[in-house]
């Protein structure tokens, strides 16, 4: 149906195209990496304005809807990508290169990920996935003459572009077991056919791609090698708002189809695998994004158990989940790419020994952004924890309980590494650079410590806020 | 009064980090302030026996979709062990006023104290089982920086081996907090972690015994209990002086404390099943860490492990499930505390003057510190259980109620006693006498770090000679986990749980 409520439904998307359009004429009339920067950052911040208005669950045509968790994960998406902003000007503005146009990749990937946290069929999903991978093939390689940084686009292009043709294919076998390509008609005609084996080589198919764009095990082999090759901020975006906005569409999938026990168990074994390999791969690691990519994975593998404990209980956990994930390597990405130094970012763990004693506010941040990770209370991580094992024992998932809680304990010892690493005395004169953009950087750091700080002590306003949300999802 | 507390710790301590060269003046500010607030509830009613519930009790919204609060209260147990934790953490405070080893970031150091002794502190008052987990981790957070910042040598190792340890068994706490929850609002609905509402969810026998082997992990690792004490002869050791004191006097003493609070209250009956068991490990405690005690050649790791050997007797105690007993571990928990600190304190005093702590380069002290041996005597005597000082009458009662339960098992303790007065006897003799290794003329104790052990040397004469003001004050708590091991169970089902909890316990 398509009626006059639908343009503001759509209004944040319909923003971030304009916006895309209007920042591409403005480097066209004149090169300024600040214009373009503060105009990037407006737009954000008028998309979120935008949002908020709408009067309940609407679909669009059957290809969008536009419910209660699409608006929060699409606030939230906007949100991030305003902090990815800010920490892109600094990061950019020592690169020698033409910087403007990662600000309308920024905004592209963006539109890409908002639109597919509201798709609600495979064709509005797989649109809004090219629209977010395509993007992020010139955003990981966009220091152009860094071999990394366009061996690491290289590795992504290949692997994402087989990845869509798995889930083309997918998509395209369910097709022709069902006969449908909306979800719900898929969920509808799922009830019928639940045994096809089209149907079921389908859905496998689709979730292996799934699978590649969530960096799952076993389909997580990119990951490392994009993370550390991307620049930060890039790498910032593919670790939280490109895999948040794929599980949206994994979890509105299987509501849809349902969650039949085979399906459960083919979870568990990804969510295990994910949790145990993800973490015992970052325990070697002595560089800090490869760090990250591997906890990444693992992080994956905790959001596995909420969707697998699926239910209102599960999709609250998630989205707490989801929300201090964000925030965690938000900021653990916006310092490495505050503490670049000459487009040269530090990467190995000692190129931070001794961080505190020059620069405590920086390593005090860290720390307790490695703390959330690690799922440490007085941390927004610690609520996502305690979420996820709350729903993980109350639909009684014992085995996935149990091994997140070992592998967490994995997970906590390379966490405290980093931690110890940045408490150590350094042996010889460490400097940290001092970026002269450091004025909204330093407020963008101030907001996440206080984020972090602030849901790890009172989250009642946010799980309040999270489970009104999910509730207007189920209409 | 109890948020005061908290509030006036955690303020503290973050001006403490703000401004460095008062945070020594601020930190006895807030811990003294504290300190008097605290006695100032506990003394009057300290000489009249306490017949309610709760001294002091306070509720604030937390989490209210989740049935998490912000419940504090206190009663005569709990007060005990936050006025003990108050003056510990002053004394350490003061002990370390011109400590080298922290003169680096002091400010900082001083944060981390406060919100360690904070975080003590709120597990003591937490009756909201997620806000007592918050705490519980709460308390790592800061131990873990003190020794990894401003730790001995293996600072690294002890303080990542420290809290993995503490943080694996105590993840197995939360999941049976959070399966306790669960099953109690699918009995009734009522979906809450108040520690009252939870008190009485009836639970069958077999997972009675997981959810208690589940808390009693998290315990007897932080407690520890043999065979989880592999992480405290490092932490122990390479932690300052001030953080050693809180983590041996006082962290060890919240899992003695969560046991008798939460572990036996919550599952009395699965309690009897484990008790054998428990009694076992503690036991073989007291005599394992009695013998690595005596094969130490650091002073500090003796003493670390001297402090192992004497949690076997808490254990003891609390799992004969006596009344004596239970009064006994109480005691043992204030007196061990003292003996341990003003221990600790001794070694600090040493290595700031030695700049070691290996007992071979020490030897014939008393020459040239004759007011420190006399001091050190008075927590050597008092380690091994003289009569007249407070580990005494709290080692006797823990025995004579441990009789009354297992004979063999109390006799093979009472060695522990006799191992116990060994190798405290060799803290004296290679420290203070033999043959003298260096001459350290003007080397005794400063007036400051007399007014120290001062204080702890009053402590322990007071609970030596007037137990009874401590035994009145927790008879509400003994007199409740006397109905406790009044439970007994039908002979059939406990067999079912001993089957069940002997699976359990060896996870």
């Amino acid at each position: 149906m398509w009626h006059q409520q639908v343009i503001p439904a759509l209004f944040p998307q319909i923003i971030l195209s304009v916006a895309a359009v209007v920042c591409m004429l403005l480097i066209a009339v004149k090169r300024n990496h600040a214009v373009v920067h503060l105009f990037t950052l407006l737009s954000l911040l008028l998309a979120l304005g935008s949002l908020g208005r709408i009067p309940g669950v609407m679909g669009v045509d059957g290809l969008f809807v536009v419910d209660g968790l699409g608006v929060f994960m699409t606030g939230l998406i906007l949100i991030t990508a305003f902090f990815i902003g800010i920490f892109s000007y600094p990061y950019f503005s020592q690169s020698v290169l033409e910087r403007e146009e990662y600000y309308i990749l920024l905004l592209l990937a963006t539109l890409g990920a908002s639109l597919m946290v509201i798709s609600n069929h495979f064709i509005s999903f797989f649109l809004s996935l090219e629209i977010l991978s395509v993007s992020l093939y010139g955003m990981i390689a966009y220091t152009k003459t860094s071999t990394v940084a366009t061996e690491a686009g290289v590795k992504y292009l290949m692997l994402a572009a087989v990845s869509s043709a798995i889930l083309l294919f997918g998509i395209g076998l369910m097709y022709v077991a069902t006969g449908q390509l909306g979800l719900s008609g898929i969920g509808r005609q799922a009830v019928y056919t639940p045994t096809s084996g089209w149907f079921t080589a389908g859905l496998g198919l689709v979730l292996a791609g799934l699978g590649f764009k969530l960096a799952l095990v076993p389909f997580h082999l990119w990951t490392p090698d994009v993370y550390s090759g991307a620049p930060a901020p890039t790498s910032a975006f593919v670790a939280t708002i490109s895999k948040g906005s794929v599980f949206v569409f994994l979890w509105r999938l299987f509501d849809s189809i349902g969650r039949d026990e085979r399906m459960v168990i083919i979870f568990v074994v990804i969510a295990v695998a994910s949790m145990l390999i993800g973490n015992w791969l970052a325990l070697k690691q002595q560089n800090l994004k490869r760090l990250l990519a591997y906890s990444s994975i693992a992080h994956l593998g905790y959001l596995i158990v909420a969707f697998v404990a699926a239910g209102d209980r599960g999709l609250d956990a998630a989205i707490f989940y989801l929300v201090a994930y964000f925030i965690s390597m938000l900021g653990a990405f916006g310092l490495i790419s505050y503490l670049t130094e000459s487009g040269k970012e530090k990467l190995l763990l000692q190129d931070y020994t001794g961080l505190f004693w020059q620069r405590p506010a920086l390593a005090i941040l860290l720390s307790l952004i490695m703390l959330s990770l690690a799922g440490i209370p007085l941390t927004a991580g610690f609520i996502g924890k305690f979420y996820v094992l709350l729903a993980g024992v109350y639909s009684a998932q014992w085995l996935l309980v149990m091994v997140l809680i070992l592998s967490s304990v994995i997970g906590l010892f390379y966490y405290l590494r980093v931690v110890v690493q940045l408490f150590s005395r350094p042996d010889h004169a460490v400097y940290f650079p001092r970026s002269p953009y450091a004025i909204s950087t330093g407020m963008a750091f101030l907001v996440l410590f206080i984020l972090l700080i602030w849901l790890g002590i009172a989250p009642g306003n946010l799980i309040t806020q999270i489970q009104q949300v999910v509730h207007l999802a189920r209409g | 009064m109890l948020t005061d507390i908290l509030t006036i710790l955690f303020v503290g301590g973050l001006l403490c980090w703000l401004i460095p060269g008062w945070s020594r003046w601020i930190a006895t500010l807030a811990v003294g302030l504290d300190l008097v607030l605290a006695i100032s509830r506990w003394w009057p009613s300290a000489h009249t026996a306490m017949t309610g519930k709760w001294i002091v009790e306070e509720q604030y919204a937390w989490m209210p979709s989740m049935g998490a609060s912000i419940h504090l209260a206190v009663d005569g147990f709990s007060l005990l062990m936050i006025v003990l934790t108050l003056l510990i953490g002053l004394l350490g405070v003061w002990i370390s006023w011109h400590d080298q080893a922290i003169a680096e970031k002091r400010g900082f150091f001083h944060f981390h104290l406060l919100w360690l002794i904070g975080g003590i502190t709120g597990v003591f008052m937490a009756m909201d089982l997620l806000l007592f987990y918050f705490f519980w981790e709460l308390m790592l957070i800061p131990m873990f920086f003190l020794i990894s910042i401003w730790g001995g040598e293996q600072r690294k190792k002890a303080s990542i081996k420290f809290f993995l340890f503490t943080q694996l068994s105590g993840l197995f706490m939360l999941i049976a907090i959070l399966a306790l929850y669960i099953l109690h609002g699918q009995q009734t609905g009522q979906y809450s972690f108040d520690y009252a509402v939870l008190l009485g969810t009836s639970l069958s026998p077999s997972l009675a015994g997981w959810l208690l082997a589940g808390f009693l992990l998290a315990f007897l690792v932080k407690l520890p209990a043999f065979p989880f004490h592999s992480w405290l002869p490092d932490a122990y050791t390479q932690s300052p002086i001030a953080g050693a004191a809180l983590l041996a006097g006082l962290m060890s003493k919240t899992a003695a404390y969560g046991m008798l609070r939460f572990a036996l209250p919550l599952f009395p009956q699965a309690v009897h099943a484990f008790a054998p068991w428990m009694i076992a490990l503690g036991v073989i405690g007291i005599l394992y860490g009695a013998k690595l005690a005596y094969a130490q050649t650091d002073l500090k790791r003796l003493i670390a492990f001297s402090s192992f050997s004497h949690m076997g007797f808490i254990v003891l105690g609390i799992f004969s499930l006596q009344e004596l007993a239970y009064d006994g571990v109480i005691l043992e928990m204030v007196a061990h505390a003292i003996s341990i600190s003003g221990l600790f304190f001794l070694v600090g005093m040493l290595r700031q003057r030695i700049q070691q702590t290996n007992l071979d380069a020490m030897g014939g002290f008393w020459e040239y510190m004759p007011r420190m041996g006399g001091i050190a005597m008075v927590f050597v005597l008092a380690s091994l259980g003289l009569p007249g000082l407070g580990n005494f009458i709290a080692e006797f009662l823990i025995l004579a109620g441990a009789y009354q339960a297992h004979v063999g098992w109390t006799v093979l303790a009472s060695l522990g006693l006799i191992a116990g007065m060994i190798y405290s006897l060799v803290i004296l003799q290679k420290v203070f006498h033999g043959k003298t290794r260096q001459a350290l003329p003007g080397a005794d104790i400063k007036p400051l770090e007399f007014l120290v052990m001062a204080c702890l040397v009053v402590v322990i004469f007071w609970l030596g000679f007037f137990p009874q003001r401590v035994v009145q004050a927790v008879d509400p708590v003994v007199k409740q986990l006397k109905q406790i091991s009044l439970q007994e169970l039908p002979a059939q089902q406990a067999h079912q749980v001993f089957a069940q909890s002997s699976i359990s316990t060896n996870i």
